[in-house]
């Protein structure tokens, strides 16, 4: 039985542009914040702790990157007989051990932040968010890959669904989530629902939100299979 | 001898569109195939079906005896070129050449660079960046290089000058000489490659029309030119497939073969018998002014 | 002779013809080799099977034979052979022809005669 699994990863590897799409733009635009960021806190004076946001660039750069990698990938591949479950877990791959690498590399990071340059010497918290950094590396480590993961799947799905079903059936998916969303979103205004939200999510810590992004995932990664295996050219 | 690919009454629908219907027919293994037939007639949306990239409305298909859907001991035996291929806008020639290789068992990558330089293209230019006629090239050079048992190829030329044709036809016939392997080819360009083709499958509009090897279709229709009395008294009773007329003259295509005693009529009768090429053959057969009753 | 194949006959009996006329004229002499049948496909750019058929055409009314692992060769008397088949088409084509073509002009078979004696000399 051919195997053709390796040829599904060197499609997404391949050209040397993939290096930018995969690693280049995300890791370039996490470091155009850092530095944004580091020039604000030292005009600061670095007296405060200054705590940003620009730690989500990269999360959604990926995201972008998936959508737009599977999506000219995909028609490729089907052209090339590849079968859409190779294709799948092939990508799969290559999403996973994306994740694990950008998750070494922002622990890395994240512990030359804190632990060699004193919050980069101007009491900036990029990296070492509150409750990221509370559980100690391990917990570090699997937030920052969990939460990659499942932006690599949700664009995964994303471009699936676009594959599928055109941009149609991704304008109409996002009518269908926003709906139910935004009444939710009503509901817990009058019934005055954030409290127990917040305590309940305070109650489980970084870590323990953070795995509640594995079955999300888990579910982005079947609606991707599903979806492709439908898709036609 | 097993069939590469079997077709029976597959259907394609869209909404109410027929865009195929119950198309039948068997390709043999190891000979060249023309899939023929106008724009929209139906040729891609088959090609499609059968590579699994496509899924039929209705009908039983088969490639190498197994459906193809998901098939990878059937699929990693097919290579499909396509006009319409998009590839990834971040790769290089070479990169394409590199991913196909991967994927098929078969490939020959000597074959593969002669077959650039062949062609002149630069490895290393990035796709978006070549022309209609160098995307063409790519192709081409997938689909021989790739020595798939079964390698379909799908108007492959298009941008392409007469030079780089000839030379697709060249190396296409000398690989399949040293190495054969099951050819179909889909275009409209019928008369450059009437004479590779051992069988030919012509569809119009969903429905196959033709399915007859090469040798015996060409010998099928002839032209009779004459004065109209006379061509109207000779075609009595044969079947017309097409019919002009201009002043006191008719020019009429007969399908069926002319024996000979009925050639020497027809030369007494002052009339003019003129071979039909397999491309005019077919352009009248799918034309909507056809004439489908006798004279 | 054009080298290109025309839609006049089958391409199969057009092959056999080139072969024909290449033995005929001596350039395919008897017990030499002929090209093989994936050489007049590419050449003529034809599909190698009806190359084929052409080559087996020859091969049947023993023009050429098959030496086993080697390829097709001229058969002895195969020129002699073909010279009386030609004799037999000329008298076809052009004599029957000919004197059709007369016969419709009102042509006598002296004055026929006469012209033949005149186109000698010329």
């Amino acid at each position: 039985m051919v195997n053709r699994f390796y040829g599904v990863l060197k499609l997404h590897i391949a050209s040397p542009d993939s290096k930018a799409r995969w690693v280049g733009f995300p890791w370039g635009i996490l470091f155009t914040s850092f530095l944004v960021n580091i020039i604000i806190s030292v005009m600061l004076g670095g007296n405060k702790a200054i705590y940003t946001g620009g730690l989500s660039s990269i999360f959604i750069y990926m995201l972008i990157g998936c959508i737009v990698g599977v999506n000219s990938t995909f028609p490729f591949a089907l052209g090339l007989c590849i079968r859409r479950k190779d294709y799948f877990l092939g990508t799969a791959l290559v999403l996973f051990l994306l994740s694990l690498g950008d998750a070494i590399f922002l622990c890395l990071f994240s512990f030359i932040e804190s632990d060699l340059t004193d919050n980069w010497w101007s009491q900036l918290h990029f990296l070492n968010l509150p409750f990221i950094s509370e559980g100690g590396w391990f917990a570090q480590f699997t937030i920052y890959f969990l939460m990659m993961l499942h932006f690599c799947f949700l664009g995964f799905a994303i471009a699936s669904l676009n594959r599928r079903f055109g941009s149609a059936g991704v304008y109409g998916f996002s009518g269908l989530i926003l709906l139910p969303g935004s009444i939710v979103g009503i509901l817990a205004n009058y019934y005055n629902w954030w409290e127990a939200i917040f305590n309940w999510l305070g109650q489980q810590g970084a870590l323990g939100i953070t795995l509640w992004l594995i079955p999300l995932t888990v579910l982005y990664a079947f609606l991707s299979y599903g979806l492709l295996r439908k898709a036609t050219i | 001898m097993s069939k590469v690919v079997e077709v029976t009454r597959l259907s394609k629908v869209y909404g109410n569109v027929r865009a195929l219907n119950e198309v039948s027919f068997s390709i043999e293994p190891n000979k060249i195939y023309g899939l023929l037939g106008r724009n929209g007639a139906g040729k891609t949306t088959i090609m499609h079906i059968i590579t699994a990239q496509l899924f039929a409305s209705s009908g039983d298909l088969k490639v190498f005896g197994e459906s193809p859907y998901e098939n990878d001991r059937i699929l990693s035996q097919i290579c499909f070129i396509k006009e319409s291929q998009k590839y990834p806008d971040i790769f290089r020639i070479v990169d394409v050449l590199d991913v196909a290789a991967s994927l098929y068992p078969n490939w020959d990558t000597a074959f593969a660079n002669s077959l650039l330089n062949d062609f002149n293209l630069p490895a290393k230019r990035k796709i978006k960046k070549l022309s209609r006629g160098m995307l063409s090239s790519v192709g081409i050079i997938v689909g021989l290089a790739s020595h798939a048992p079964l390698t379909i190829f799908d108007e492959p030329y298009l941008g392409l000058d007469a030079v780089a044709r000839s030379l697709f036809y060249d190396r296409l016939l000398q690989d399949y000489s040293e190495n054969p392997r099951t050819v179909i080819l889909s275009t409209h360009l019928i008369d450059e490659v009437s004479k590779l083709l051992e069988h030919v499958l012509v569809l119009d509009k969903g429905e196959l029309i033709i399915d007859e090897e090469a040798e015996t279709l060409r010998g099928q229709a002839n032209t009779i030119v004459g004065a109209s009395p006379k061509v109207a008294e000779f075609t009595n009773g044969k079947k017309i497939v097409h019919r002009d007329e201009f002043g006191a003259l008719t020019s009429v295509t007969l399908l069926g073969g002319l024996e000979a005693t009925e050639r020497s009529h027809a030369q007494t009768l002052g009339l003019e018998i003129a071979p039909v090429s397999l491309q005019q053959l077919i352009v009248q057969l799918t034309t909507e002014k056809f004439d489908r009753k006798a004279a | 002779m054009s080298l290109l194949i025309d839609d006049n006959s089958p391409i199969f009996v057009q092959i056999a013809e080139r072969i024909e006329n290449d033995i005929i004229e001596g350039v395919l002499p008897e017990e030499t080799q002929v090209p093989s049948t994936n050489q007049f496909a590419v050449f003529y750019q034809i599909n190698p099977a009806t190359a084929a058929k052409g080559v087996n055409l020859l091969v049947d009314t023993g023009i050429l034979y098959k030496k086993r692992g080697i390829g097709m060769f001229v058969a002895e008397g195969a020129r002699a052979k073909l010279m009386e088949k030609r004799r037999e088409q000329f008298f076809e084509q052009y004599i029957v022809t000919m004197l059709h073509e007369a016969e419709k002009l009102g042509i006598t078979i002296e004055q026929l005669t006469q012209m033949i004696q005149k186109g000698v000399k010329v």
